[in-house]
């Protein structure tokens, strides 16, 4: 009886082990999951997006709008990890995601901005960190108001490789401006109130006089926000589709071996 | 923009009183509000410019405004200061732009390059510090919800500020950054607000007061952020605004003098 149970018991392991095995190799990988880690004295939540090959990747910094990291965001994370990339989508709110402007808008006016700086500063150090990661392949790309800290990542961190900005407000002192390294892709709505083509284009000027790559791009008939599909009024999916295009080869020509 | 510069020159004599929310007796003063243009780095900027009808040197206050632009709102408050006897200018770190919602509001906000806000900002402590009728040591600012952030700013970067008051904004948590911080402070929030939690608030004086520095930081029960602005009916908060003000003048009589 002893011998029995006991066959029976190791087969019935055996099977659990080749189910098991099965269930693993017919399922995908987990390519996405939220990771912590230290900026400061804080704990800072990310969505982590991963491509499904093995080995060292590039490696890119995404920056929410001021509706926080929500759904929109963790989209552009997976997709460009389906692009051969590790994404981290930060949480700058700490958890905090808005659906009305009002709420968004007092998300956004009590961040601390020189928290939200260390918290990307951070991200870049966790990236750069990882063992599937190439630390010198790291770019950022932040819209809106994630936009201007793409801005802020490139000026504090000289080994960025690559800084993508949509709408976001460009940096205006000559010294923060020469401190910028890495090269820099720009999307901009014209009929943008707050970040007027005459602000692109004076950060333009500077940028390129201090012998940076500055690559912007402006939108007829779209204004701030014309990327983000969930945002009714202010999308033009010409527009966006466009500035998509220009984002992945801007990335693929400077980051990708 | 040209309607301002006609203001500029015409310059406007006010009669301004200070609010019936003023527990102290009201002292009337003559003031006179104009627009006004001065330098920052390569640019000219404008500000709202409120001086006492007085002779000599008086202190000096620099309002800088919220979210929404330099509103009407925003340059009562300049009055409600100048008619205290101080020379008050309100910046306009928008170039003119005023929202008229919240989407505006966003739209402007997350456009203002930090760098030129505090630019701006340092460009009219020089501005007042120049003007005969400034006390150059007795130059404070206050600023609500993203002007404060701007305010703070300028403390750290300013040595020579007297002065800072800030009001539902959030605040540095870069412990070099406030240590470098001279001036006292005075800040007054809204318990409620959902942005800027009470341990942001006990953070900030934690480290203002290990780097010796005074802060007095005071929390209102049952009041959101804009609890102080009477043109927001429902955030509004009639006691809690009567109090921050008071606390308000007798922090900037007791830093600036009378």
């Amino acid at each position: 009886m002893r011998i029995m149970q006991s066959s029976k018991s190791r087969a019935l392991v055996a099977l659990a082990v080749i189910a098991s095995i099965g269930a693993l190799l017919a399922a995908p990988l987990p390519t996405s999951q939220t990771v912590q880690y230290k900026s400061g004295d804080d704990t800072v939540s990310a969505y982590l997006a991963l491509p499904a090959s093995s080995g060292r990747h590039p490696a890119i910094i995404l920056i929410h709008q001021y509706w926080g990291l929500n759904d929109w965001m963790k989209q552009n994370a997976q997709k460009l990890a389906d692009q051969g990339y590790v994404a981290l989508a930060v949480d700058l709110f700490r958890g905090g995601v808005a659906t009305t402007p009002g709420d968004a808008q007092e998300l956004m006016r009590s961040l601390p901005k020189d928290r939200a700086v260390r918290d990307l500063e951070s991200a870049f150090t966790y990236l750069a960190a990882r063992p599937d990661v190439d630390p010198a392949r790291i770019g950022s790309i932040g819209w809106c108001m994630g936009g201007g800290y793409s801005f802020q990542v490139a000026i504090h961190e000289p080994a960025l490789a690559a800084c993508a900005v949509n709408y976001g407000a460009p940096p205006t002192d000559p010294a923060d401006i020469s401190a910028i390294h890495a090269p820099i892709l720009g999307n901009f709505g014209a009929d943008d109130q707050g970040i007027t083509p005459d602000n692109v284009h004076a950060f333009q000027q500077a940028a390129q006089a201090a012998g940076k790559s500055v690559d912007f791009k402006e939108y007829a008939g779209a204004g701030h926000a014309f990327e983000d599909s969930t945002n009714v009024a202010a999308y033009r999916p010409e527009a966006a589709a466009d500035a998509w295009n220009r984002i992945t080869a801007f990335f693929a020509a400077n980051l990708k071996p | 923009m040209t309607a301002l510069r006609r203001l500029a020159t015409l310059g406007l004599f006010l009669a301004v009183s200070a609010s019936g929310a003023t527990a102290a007796p009201a002292r009337t003063q003559i003031a006179r509000a104009q627009i006004v243009s001065y330098l920052s780095g390569a640019e000219t900027v404008s500000g709202y410019l409120v001086s006492p009808a007085r002779a000599g040197r008086r202190p000096a206050i620099i309002v800088v405004h919220g979210d929404r632009g330099l509103d009407e709102w925003t340059k009562q408050q300049a009055q409600r200061f100048g008619a205290r006897g101080y020379v008050v200018i309100a910046v306009d770190l928008y170039r003119g732009e005023i929202a008229r919602n919240t989407e505006d509001a966003h739209e402007l906000m997350r456009g203002l390059p930090d760098d030129r806000a505090l630019r701006d900002l340092q460009a009219a402590f020089t501005y007042l510090a120049a003007r005969r009728d400034v006390r150059t040591t007795k130059i404070a600012v206050i600023g609500w919800d993203m002007g404060g952030w701007y305010a703070l700013q300028l403390a750290i970067h300013q040595p020579n500020l007297a002065a800072c008051v800030v009001d539902d904004s959030a605040l540095p948590t870069d412990r070099a950054a406030i240590a470098q911080i001279r001036a006292p402070v005075l800040g007054n929030f809204g318990a409620d607000d959902r942005g800027i939690p009470a341990s942001a608030l006990q953070t900030f004086e934690a480290a203002m007061q290990s780097a010796g520095h005074a802060a007095d930081l005071k929390s209102y029960p049952g009041a959101a952020d804009g609890f102080d602005d009477s043109s927001n009916a429902d955030r509004y908060r009639a006691g809690a605004a009567a109090d921050a003000w008071n606390r308000t003048v007798a922090f900037f009589v007791k830093t600036l003098g009378d």
